[in-house]
């Protein structure tokens, strides 16, 4: 018993030592063979949905069309872009956001930090269409967001898992939009859970994982349908620095992999470093700073690293330095 | 191990057990007149002569079938009306505290009511099992969906659950553990608004077998009716605790019920 438990230790830290480049989850499937099998038969789908456009020769239709196949097989589908034009968000008399311009383009990874209540996480409700906009307009792929878009996929700071569903019921519950088209849910259900490590656990109820598990099922019921924008409210808030590590290492692995757009809203400014392309730091609603994070992946926090952190740190702080001529000190959480 | 087992099984019978010794002995040596209460042996007997005429047998069929009937037509309009309030506003402000105001009267205080409207006939009786009936399903089932954690319905939502589905998939299984509790105390009560209308008005089922028994003064009967009733009661209670342990598996609380024994 202790020995595993050593042995356990040992290979966490082995994982630390071996850096992003290699991940456990990943590495342990060499050529992920199912999802290959997918996208085999997505060409040939491909090809017969090709010649079937080009007699309905429709536009609408045709993207349509791809959209459902991207959903339906395994098809890796590429990220798609967001623009947000004066997008503003009042809850009442309160002005959430403010005129927020913003473009993303298709397949990167945008961090978005800030203090809470700055608005970050009203910002991701707009994005997955739980929300509307007050004023301003907000496209996905140059389309009007309108209600929830069935290729984007929100990850909640806790894992919303069912607890009456077992874990592989729960990854399953990810390819309910696609309707009863996709073929072998279960099949498909199961190759995500193998992504993210958890397919010996498929027939268990929720409470018996840790809460770290409980996300990886989550992210697992996110990437079942290969969304093409994925949005994480904070989803490693509550996990250990251990667990935590891992999953960015995790989620790092999948987005390369799968070339979704994603936006992460994080009060971590060090992972917003690790994992992003570029963040954004919100303040009273709007954007205060937009900076690339032009590091090699993958990334070691080296001085490199540092100097990110330190660059968004001093904005934050300098307001702290401009408000302290007010009465208050303000809290913060970044 | 397997013995060990067997007694954390038979606990819960070692103290009717011991009633049922005392009370016996108590018969026996006289201590305890006939006229008060008959022995257990004395009850015994009774039943197994009514039950060879067939008399208790058609009682028994007879109550139970009051029983059902009024448990499913209350059970029923309780669980849609609780299901239609917890999902429509509109429909909760409209019927609500109007629900709210017969909940608080006695429902057992409307047979002489009832008896004025029905005479002494099935309705009545079944009338006031199902008004007993509707309201704990009818409370706990609305209880039930509004206390279903909101970030699962909005993951839902996200996940592209729709109308149907969402209720299949996410708000009935949440609001499944309170309907059941309600299902329970339905239960309960059912036994005993069957019991008083069929003492007060019936000419058959248990209750009219212990009322009759009485005029005659046979005691015996009187007790044996009393005896079916905790009966009845703890079989109904037991098929409830059946459906929770189907139903619930994914609880923690019933997952822990069903190895308590294992790990013991």
């Amino acid at each position: 018993m202790a020995s595993a438990l050593r042995q356990r230790r040992l290979t966490i830290q082995e994982r630390l030592k071996r850096g992003a480049q290699q991940d456990p989850y990943l590495d342990a499937l060499p050529e992920e063979p199912s999802l290959q099998a997918d996208a085999d038969e997505s060409r040939e789908s491909n090809a017969q949905d090709s010649a079937r456009d080009s007699t309905t020769d429709s536009t609408a239709d045709s993207t349509k069309q791809s959209l459902r196949n991207s959903l339906q097989h395994g098809r890796p589908a590429s990220g798609i872009s967001i623009e947000l034009d004066a997008v503003s968000k009042r809850f009442g008399s309160k002005q959430v956001l403010r005129s927020i311009q913003l473009s993303v383009q298709p397949g990167s990874f945008v961090a978005i930090v800030g203090r809470s209540g700055c608005g970050k996480s009203t910002l991701l409700r707009l994005l997955s269409g739980l929300d509307q906009a007050s004023s301003g307009s907000l496209r996905l792929q140059g389309q009007e967001v309108q209600g929830i878009h069935p290729a984007t996929r929100l990850m909640f700071q806790d894992s919303r898992l069912l607890p009456w569903n077992t874990v592989l019921d729960n990854v399953k519950l990810g390819l309910a939009s696609t309707g009863t088209g996709s073929d072998d849910p279960r099949r498909r259900a199961y190759a995500a859970l193998e992504l993210v490590g958890l397919a010996d656990r498929a027939g268990e109820w929720p409470s018996v994982l840790s809460g770290g598990q409980r996300q990886r099922v989550a992210l697992a019921r996110a990437l079942v349908v290969n969304p093409r924008l994925l949005l994480f409210d904070e989803p490693l808030g509550a996990l250990d620095a251990l667990t935590r590590i891992e999953m960015q290492r995790l989620i790092e692995r999948l987005w390369q992999r799968r070339g979704f757009t994603a936006v992460m809203v994080t009060h971590d400014v060090s992972e917003a470093v690790a994992l992003a392309d570029r963040v954004i730091l919100i303040e009273e609603g709007q954007i205060a700073l937009d900076l690339q994070i032009t590091l090699a992946r993958p990334r070691v926090r080296d001085a490199g690293f540092a100097h990110f952190e330190q660059i968004i740190f001093d904005r934050v702080l300098a307001r702290d330095e401009r408000e302290q001529h007010g009465l208050h000190v303000p809290l913060y959480d970044i | 191990m397997g013995k060990k087992k067997w007694h954390l099984q038979a606990l819960p019978w070692y103290i009717p057990l011991f009633i049922l010794v005392v009370w016996q002995v108590l018969g026996s040596t006289g201590l305890m007149p006939e006229r008060t209460l008959p022995s257990p042996i004395e009850v015994f007997q009774a039943g197994w002569k009514l039950t060879t005429n067939g008399e208790l047998a058609a009682a028994i069929g007879i109550s139970t079938w009051r029983a059902l009937i009024g448990f499913i037509v209350g059970g029923l309009l309780g669980f849609v009306l609780g299901l239609l309030n917890g999902v429509i506003p509109l429909s909760e402000k409209l019927t609500d505290s109007t629900i709210q105001m017969i909940r608080n009267v006695p429902h057992l205080a409307m047979i002489p009511l009832v008896i004025a409207w029905f005479g002494i006939g099935e309705e009545g009786r079944i009338f006031l099992v199902a008004l007993g009936v509707f309201f704990p399903i009818y409370i706990n089932t609305l209880h039930g969906i509004r206390s279903v954690d909101p970030g699962l319905i909005e993951m839902g939502q996200v996940y592209g659950l729709r109308h149907w589905q969402l209720y299949r998939r996410v708000i009935l299984p949440g609001a499944l553990p309170s309907i059941l509790v309600g299902f329970r105390f339905a239960l309960g009560i059912m036994w005993l608004t069957l019991i008083v209308a069929e003492t007060i008005a019936a000419n058959s089922g248990i209750g009219y077998m212990a009322m009759n028994a009485r005029e005659f003064f046979q005691m015996d009967v009187v007790v044996l009716s009393i005896l079916l009733y905790a009966l009845l009661g703890k079989l109904s209670d037991l098929m409830a605790k059946g459906f929770e342990r189907r139903w619930l598996k994914w609880h923690p609380h019933f997952a822990k019920e069903g190895s308590q024994f294992k790990s013991g």
